[in-house]
């Protein structure tokens, strides 16, 4: 066999030719670099998010700071004290007045969708202002969710009905603020015009 | 930043919130938090909806009703007495979340009488408010522009009367009435501006 090897090609069995060396890699080694690509892409992402995540709060809100929620987080907190037992409907009716409060400022934020595109589109307003819209709707739209997982921890299958009964009682308390302000309008329009009135509010020449 | 409520004072026998010197944001969310604690401690029914109740609505028509049979009998201040008390009941007895529909619309309503009441009697001012709380809640017939321009030219408002006569002209163009408001608003004005 050994004085036959002239007939085959002698690729292979050349002594003078390159040999090609093995290295004996561990079946660990792959996997490590794959797991450290894997990590580094996760810290690189969670420290992209916490970078956006600051930015984002670093923008001045389109509001102002939301009263409802702040009173609700009071009362629970006074009423988790145990120094002031607050009655269960009181927290009711302060989880109510913020879910009303989140229906308003998410029409507010629809009503304005249209004109804020428009404007972004046209290039009227900044790609900040742009951001803080967006992160605004998202922020509404988080207070609503929470609203509605508080009504669900204070009374199970509540949720169904909170969302009609508050949007009923965010239209109604717009319709009351707005007839309150008659009594205020009245007298900022007498004083602006320099009318007088009698007692029983008839026009005095 | 949020609000300091560190002062918040609780009232366990009212359940009633207050905060003394406060703005007037957290003076308003406190008032409706109050109302809606009323509200909800005179409700039996713990998964309340926003059908309106009955008794309130009964009550609200009762004496809405007498106002008007009181306008037929010529008894006027009277009338608008009861209107006054109707509204004023409507505004306490009505949950905050009764549907806004019908609240909105009884307060529609029981506010253009209590505008006629107010004109008859001399009360422009008042007529003006009501006038404008229509408007603004959607009621944009002529008859409003008719009452408001009739309104502000008895308050000697003659360039307000006129914006809001072509307003009211620009909706209903045909509209006579308004076409002869408009016509005394400029002989008005032009007197008051000394060019007659």
């Amino acid at each position: 066999m050994s004085s036959n090897y002239s007939d085959f090609n002698s690729t292979f069995t050349e002594d003078g030719g390159p040999t090609v060396e093995t290295k004996v890699v561990s079946f660990y080694t792959p996997l490590l670099y794959v797991s450290i690509l894997v990590v580094s892409l996760a810290v690189f992402a969670s420290h992209y998010r916490k970078k956006t995540v600051q930015e984002l709060s670093r923008l001045p809100s389109m509001f102002d700071e939301s009263v409802a929620r702040d009173l609700y987080y009071e009362l629970k907190q006074m009423s988790e004290s145990e120094e002031t037992k607050v009655h269960e409907k009181v927290l009711k009716a302060a989880l109510l007045n913020r879910g009303a409060e989140a229906i308003r400022r998410t029409l507010k934020l629809k009503e304005s969708e249209p004109q804020v595109t428009m404007l972004y589109k046209n290039g009227s307003v900044g790609e900040e202002y742009w951001k803080r819209y967006q992160n605004e709707v998202k922020l509404v739209d988080l207070e609503f969710k929470e609203c509605i997982q508080e009504a669900e921890m204070m009374q199970p299958g509540w949720p169904q009905l909170f969302v009609g009964v508050c949007r009923e009682i965010c239209f109604n308390q717009a319709l009351k603020r707005r007839y309150q302000a008659i009594l205020l309008r009245k007298d900022v329009f007498a004083v602006q015009w320099d009318l007088k009135f009698d007692d029983n509010g008839r026009l005095l020449e | 930043m949020s609000t300091d409520l560190s002062e918040l004072q609780y009232n366990p026998n009212s359940k009633l919130l207050g905060l003394p010197h406060s703005s007037e944001d957290v003076t308003m969310n406190i008032s409706q938090i109050n109302k809606l604690t009323q509200d909800l401690v005179a409700e039996t029914n713990a998964n309340f909806t926003p059908q309106p109740h009955a008794e309130s609505t009964a009550m609200i028509k009762k004496m809405f009703e007498n106002g008007l049979k009181q306008t037929q009998q010529q008894k006027l201040a009277d009338a608008l007495k009861s209107i006054n008390l109707a509204i004023e009941m409507a505004q306490r007895k009505r949950t905050t979340w009764e549907a806004f529909a019908v609240q909105l619309q009884e307060l529609q309503f029981m506010l253009k009488n209590r505008v006629d009441l107010c004109l008859v009697q001399g009360r422009f001012m008042d007529a003006l408010q009501d006038l404008d709380f229509l408007q603004n809640t959607g009621l944009n017939s002529s008859d409003v522009f008719i009452r408001k321009t009739d309104a502000l030219i008895k308050l000697k408002q003659y360039e307000q009367a006129r914006a809001e006569c072509e307003r009211g002209l620009s909706l209903d163009p045909t509209n006579v009435k308004l076409k002869a408001l408009l016509i005394e608003n400029t002989r008005r004005l032009a007197e008051y501006n000394g060019d007659i």
